[in-house]
Parts: C-alpha cells; structure tokens; sequence
C-alpha cells in the first residue's frame, strides 16, 4: 500500500492531457450539475444529457425530490443553458426497464431486496449511455456527478475505481459493476470534492441548482414505497406466518416482498426482545424472525462474484475489506471464489444482517477490487 | 473550424423574416399598444389591426368580419370546434393529424361523442371512397400534414362535404399556405386556420376564418374583443407583423416553391438511394404530392429523437415531425396510421427547408444524415446495454 491508500501496482488516475468530448449525465441536482461546470472549465467538449428512464417522469409533481420528473430535466436544461453546452433528453426507458425495473421487482417477489442504483449504473449510465454518447455525440467518455475516484494500474492497461476523498458520500459500492473498459470511460470530477466543496462549487458559480436537496430515494419509487410499485406489477399480498428461529409460529405478516432481512418495522410480534427479519421465504412466504444477535455472520455467500477485471475464476483468494450496505462499516475479510460467479466471503469479524440481493463490495486499499451480490444459498460446489 | 449550422426546420415554424422583424420592432418602438380606448393612440392601434385583419382577409378572398385573430393555430382549431360541436355529433377526422387536432379529437371521444378516423393511406392521403356523407358531422383535417408532408386532395373531401346537410369542415391550413394559393371559397371549409410561423412570421398568432353564417362560441369570454369571439387584448403588433408576412409570401409564391422544389432536388440527388442509409421514405414518393421542401423518412435502428440530437450535434437542426413529450419513445400515431411497424413510427425524422436555405445548405445537409447514420448505425445502440 502506498501513501496515496493504492495498493502496489496502482497510481490514481492521471489528469486528462488533452480535450476529450464527454458527455455528461445531467440529473438536474447539485452533484452533476457542478461535475459539468468542472469539466467546460478543464476544456473539454461537453455535451449534457438528462436521461428519461421510466414514466414516473411524467406522472410526479414538481415538488418532490426525485431526479427523474420533468421539473429535473427543467433544471438540467437551465444548468446545461448557464454553461453553454448543447443539451439533450435521452430515451433510456426499454435499457432502464431491462436493467433495473424488472430486476428489482423480480427481487422482491423472489424474496430478496434489489440495488436497483448498481443495475443503473452499470447498465445505463456507463452501459447504454456510453454507447448513445459515442453513437449519437462521438463522445468518448461518459460523466456523471459521482463521488468516486479511479485507478489505473502502471501499465495503463487496467482500471479500478477508488473512493471519494468524502468518505461520507463515496459512492463505489453503487458503482461496483463497472468493469474496467467502463471505469476507463467514465469520468467523476466530483471525487477529489467534498460535499460541502461541492455546494460551494454551485454557489460560486451561481447554478441554478445549487441549493436543490438531496434525493434519497429509488427515483422510480417517487412516493418511497416500493409495495405500491409491486401491486402495479401483480404483486398480490397474501398473509403468511412469521416464525422465530425454532420454526413455531410467531405472528402473520400481510406478504413477504413487503420484507427486507434486518427489518424490525411491520413486524406484529409483540413481547420479549427486539427482532429482526433473519430470512425470508417466498415459497412457502413465511418469515423468519431473531434477535439481534443471530443475524451477524462471518460468512456470506455470493453470486455474481467480479473483479473489473471480469468474472472471478474458480479458487482465487482475495484479501480486503469487505462492506454489505452503502456507507456501512467495512470488516476485514477473504473472498474465496468457486467458480461461475459463485464465492463466499469469510469475514474476520461478523457484520449484521447481510440481505439477500444486496451488494457486496471488497476493497483493497482504497480501490475496489470486487463485488457481487449476496445469495441466500450457498454454493452447490462448496 | 466552425462550419454554420443548417436550419432545416421549416416545417415546425420559419425563423421571423427580416421585413417582418423590423416592421414587428418599428411597432413596438412607437409604443403600438391596446386598439380599445377613446383615444389617438388607440385608434392608431385599431387602424392597423383592421389593415391587417382587411389584408389578411383579402389574400383568401373574405370579408374582414369573417377573420378572427387568436393566440395559435390550435386555440384556432378549438375555437372553430367550440361553436360547431355538440356531444351528439360525429368528429371526422384521422390519426395522422397534428396532435393538436388529435387531443381535441379525444376530448371529444371521452365526453361521449362520437368520432370517426377517415383512414389514410400508406403516404398519408385520405381514403374517402367509401365514405357517405352524414349529418351534423363536423370534419376537422390538415390540409398539408407537417410531419408526411402529404398534400391532400381537397376536391374529392369539399364534394364530400357539400352532400351533408349540416356539418362544418374545419381545415388546417397552417402548413399548406406556405406553398398553396387558397382562397376560402374553393376550400370547401366552414372553417379556416392559418398561423404565422411558418410563413416566416412571428409566433403567437393565427387567425380563424370562418363562414359568414357561422356562430363562435368563445373560449375566452371577455370584454368583447374580436367581435366578442375571443376576449383578451388584441396583440396588434403581431396581428400586423403577421398579415405583412401573409403578403410576402402570397407575392413570392411561386418562386419559393420553385426555389425549394430546387432545395428538394439537390438533397434527394445528394442523398442517394435512402435505403443505403437505413432509412424509408415516409409520406408521397411523388414530390408533387408533397410539401415543396419536406422530406420525411422513419428508421428503424434508432429512435427519431436520437436521430434529431446526433443531427444537431453534426449541425443541421432538424426535428421528429411529431410535436411529442421530449423523450417520450411514444410511437408517431401519423407513422403507425401509414402502416409502419412499432420500431419505423419510433424513428421517424422530417427534414424541412425553407425559403433562407441555399442549394449548398441541401447538398451539405444530405452529407450530415448520411454521415450520421453511417456513424449511428456502426454502433448497435441495444449491444451496450450488456456491458
């Protein structure tokens, strides 16, 4: 490891030498709007793009959040306007529904909790867009207003990401899916930034958007509740039992998909100690509840197992620290890979109420060195 | 190096031409305001909003009384609508109209009338054969389509209409003056819309020409302007700016249509073969069924507002041809009517010249959409998804 928090062999990206033509994802908030400004004044050919993903764009009002109603695309315009960069809306709704929505609706119904943000970005952002931008603008990069960093390997020849200077608002884990002809397309200009440094940077500027809040929410989830989505799609709630660890019925719930693992809210138990969803079973859709304690695990099994280097090969050992939700805690941990995207991680000390569907992510140094998703199962060829 | 940019949007509203900008400036400079008061300054105002009217009226062969002013050619078409329609009543119409006369069509519809799509054929003319005329049917068509550039065939819809008893024929006629001497007797129509910004004048004016015998109920009631049709502060400036665009482009009519069959000529020449570039020719083959200067194609690798943004990054400002939610991949309903498949009526682009542009412009906009297709097609826009 060297001073930089690279491991040996990596550098941190090396500043752009020359004008490229990138396109930049506006979303009509602060982060993308300032990472657009950064890149006009470094020199680069810049053309913005707000990305039309799903019709809830056409549906939300104005006054919520989300950066995907007609109100943000005013907002990007505005922005794109100020900095005198053409400005386009880009169709992504059939990749977006592809990519992200029926996955995540799949998810739930299969008892599982979905990252729909890595679906996006590795999909859309850096998988479809790039394309579009290359086809439509001849753009050779993409750029969006992520905080993340990149690393390239000495030779040149590979890439990884690497955490924001703000560890609070590092954005890698969504990110994780990215593989290293991605990483080495995409662009953050916000990575070396704070949060703070970024509004500054807006206000300095006078950006239109300068002071717009946070979303926090699934864009596509406008009113933040996923189950009403679910019904839309056919999800019929049906009651089912809640069971405690030794198999007896505890409670009912009103459906599964309505459950995440580590969820405590909506439970009808009463009495005792506090407790948690453990497991959840959408066959036979019964839940499985504990106390806080029997949900921490030193060893989670994963799908889906990749360095950016593409799809792990069967046997390989990876040393790192290991994270299971965005801005969760890292533990030290070995992935050992099985072969067809199949791994299990080995956690030094445990960590709490990894959900099946969610991400994993393992970082070595300040680079991430891979990901997958966590499985409920473990692997057949264990 | 820069190259200059090539407008090819005509279609969708012509940038205000020089005589008119500075006839529209002159106005406001000597303060032309409201034409209703007891003043000198009013009835300077009231004089050159009758000239216009007057002139306006005059160039398709009506009585002043009979033109009323509006803010657009689709507040026009529902002004027209509001006087003629009852819910018992049947709309003619069809689904290759401007989406302006479609949502009122569907208005219609969904407060319980009855409407009825005059089917098109694969260039987007009407098909009438076969239709018989009713009464109290009120027809609301373009004459010219902007988006297939169809010019229709207006004697066989006016013998149409005579037959029936008691129905109105509104007909738009925003695209076809451009290009087409009209006078509203031979139209055929109850009803007449035509705007400015295609004529190369400003927007946010049109008029509505009505038959004498013809009732408006207003949209806007108010303090009697229009005859009491439409309340609301007459925009003088821009009703004379408008009738001043109106007889410039009466006097040079045939030379622009030559001029542009000219632009039409030298684009399809530099063009090719459209095939070889992915695309298919939407609206008549024939040019002398078409809009002079429209062209109009659909591909079906790309979405239309793909093609639309990759032409505007290369320069030449084009557009889809169907006025839809930026973004949306809503296929064209025009396309789709014309019998072209789901992916063709997402792809559809218009390229549309107009008087300003050159021969070089044509030939230079020509090497853009094959270029650009070229480069669009090289890259499977679907292959990234899997990255």
């Amino acid at each position: 490891m060297n001073a930089l928090g690279l491991p040996s062999g990596w550098l941190a990206e090396p500043e752009a030498a020359q004008s490229e033509r990138v396109l930049v994802a506006l979303s009509g908030g602060v982060d993308s709007s300032v990472a657009a400004a950064l890149l006009v004044e470094a020199g680069h050919q810049v053309v913005g793009v707000w990305m039309r993903l799903h019709d809830a764009a056409d549906r939300v009002d104005g006054g919520r959040k989300s950066c995907c109603t007609l109100d943000a695309a005013d907002d990007a315009r505005r922005v794109a306007d100020q900095l005198k960069i053409p400005f386009h809306i880009q169709n992504l709704e059939r990749e977006f529904a592809d990519a992200v929505l029926e996955p995540f609706v799949g998810a739930y119904l299969g008892g599982e909790t979905p990252s729909p943000c890595v679906g996006c970005n590795t999909a859309v952002k850096f998988g479809a867009l790039v394309g579009k931008g290359s086809a439509l603008f001849g753009c050779e990069a993409v750029a969006t207003g992520h905080y993340a960093r990149r690393a390239v390997s000495a030779d040149g020849g590979s890439w990884r990401l690497r955490t924001a200077v703000d560890r609070d608002k590092d954005q890698t884990y969504f990110l994780h899916g990215l593989r290293s002809d991605a990483i080495a397309r995409a662009r953050f200009p916000l990575g070396g930034m704070t949060k703070r440094e970024v509004r500054e940077a807006a206000r300095a500027r006078g950006l239109p958007t300068a002071e717009k809040p946070e979303s926090q929410e699934i864009c596509f989830v406008p009113d933040g509740d996923y189950r009403s989505l679910l019904r839309t799609r056919g999800w019929e709630p049906q009651r089912g039992e809640v069971v405690d660890e030794m198999g007896e019925v505890v409670g009912t719930h009103e459906g599964s998909a309505g459950f995440t693992v580590g969820q405590r809210r909506g439970l009808s138990v009463t009495g005792g100690a506090p407790r948690y969803v453990s497991a959840i079973d959408p066959r036979t859709n019964r839940i499985t509840i504990g106390r806080r304690e029997t949900l921490e695990r030193r060893e989670i099994h994963l799908t889906g197992a990749a360095t950016p280097s593409g799809e792990l090969p069967a046997g390989v050992v990876l040393d790192g620290a290991a994270r299971i939700r965005h801005r969760g805690v890292t533990a030290p941990g070995r992935l050992v890979s099985k072969g067809g995207g199949a791994a299990t991680l080995v956690l030094r000390d445990p960590l709490w109420a990894p959900s099946p569907g969610q991400t994993v992510v393992l970082y070595d140094g300040e680079t991430l060195a891979a990901g997958g998703q966590i499985s409920a199962h473990a692997p057949l060829h264990a | 190096m820069s190259v200059a940019r090539i407008f090819a949007d005509h279609a969708a509203g012509s940038p205000v031409r020089t005589e008119v900008a500075e006839l529209l400036a002159a106005l406001y400079r000597d303060g032309i305001g409201n034409p209703n008061g007891g003043h000198a300054e009013a009835r300077r105002a009231r004089a050159l909003l009758d000239e216009a009217r007057a002139s306006i009226a005059e160039s398709f062969g009506v009585e002043s009384r009979q033109v009323t002013f509006t803010g657009s050619a689709s507040e026009a078409l529902a002004l027209a609508l509001s006087g003629e329609l009852s819910e018992s009543g049947t709309r003619r119409t069809t689904a290759a109209e401007h989406r302006g006369a479609r949502a009122l069509a569907n208005r219609h519809q969904a407060a319980g009338g009855l409407v009825e799509l005059i089917p098109v054929s694969s260039s987007g003319a009407w098909i009438l054969d076969g239709l018989s005329a009713r009464p109290n049917t009120v027809g609301l068509l373009a004459i010219s389509s902007g988006e297939l550039g169809t010019e229709q065939d207006l004697a066989a819809l006016r013998t149409l209409w005579s037959e029936s008893d008691s129905g109105a024929l509104i007909l738009d006629a925003v695209q076809a003056v451009a290009s087409r001497s009209l006078r509203f007797s031979e139209t055929g129509a109850t009803h007449l819309v035509i705007g400015s910004a295609k004529l190369e004048g400003p927007a946010g004016i049109a008029a509505l020409i009505t038959a004498p015998d013809r009732r408006l109920k207003p949209l806007v009631p108010g303090g009697g302007q229009e005859r009491g049709r439409r309340g609301g502060t007459e925009a003088v400036p821009l009703a004379a700016a408008f009738a001043h665009a109106v007889t410039l482009a009466a006097r040079e009519r045939e030379g622009t249509r030559q001029h542009l069959n000219a632009l039409s000529n030298a684009f399809d020449h530099a063009l090719g073969a459209t095939e070889a570039h992915g695309l298919r020719r939407t609206g008549p083959a024939e040019r002398t069924n078409r809009l002079p200067g429209h062209h109009s194609y659909a591909a079906n690798w790309a979405l239309g507002d793909d093609l639309v943004a990759a032409l505007d990054h290369a320069g030449l400002a084009i557009s889809t041809g169907s006025a839809c939610i930026s973004g949306s991949r809503e296929p064209s309903e025009a396309l789709a009517a014309c019998g072209l498949s789901d992916d063709e009526s997402r792809g559809g682009i218009r390229i549309s010249f107009g008087r300003t542009n050159s021969i070089d412009e044509a030939v230079r906009a020509a090497s853009i959409v094959a270029a650009t297709c070229a480069r669009v097609r090289a890259q499977d826009l679907t292959e990234a998804r899997s990255t």
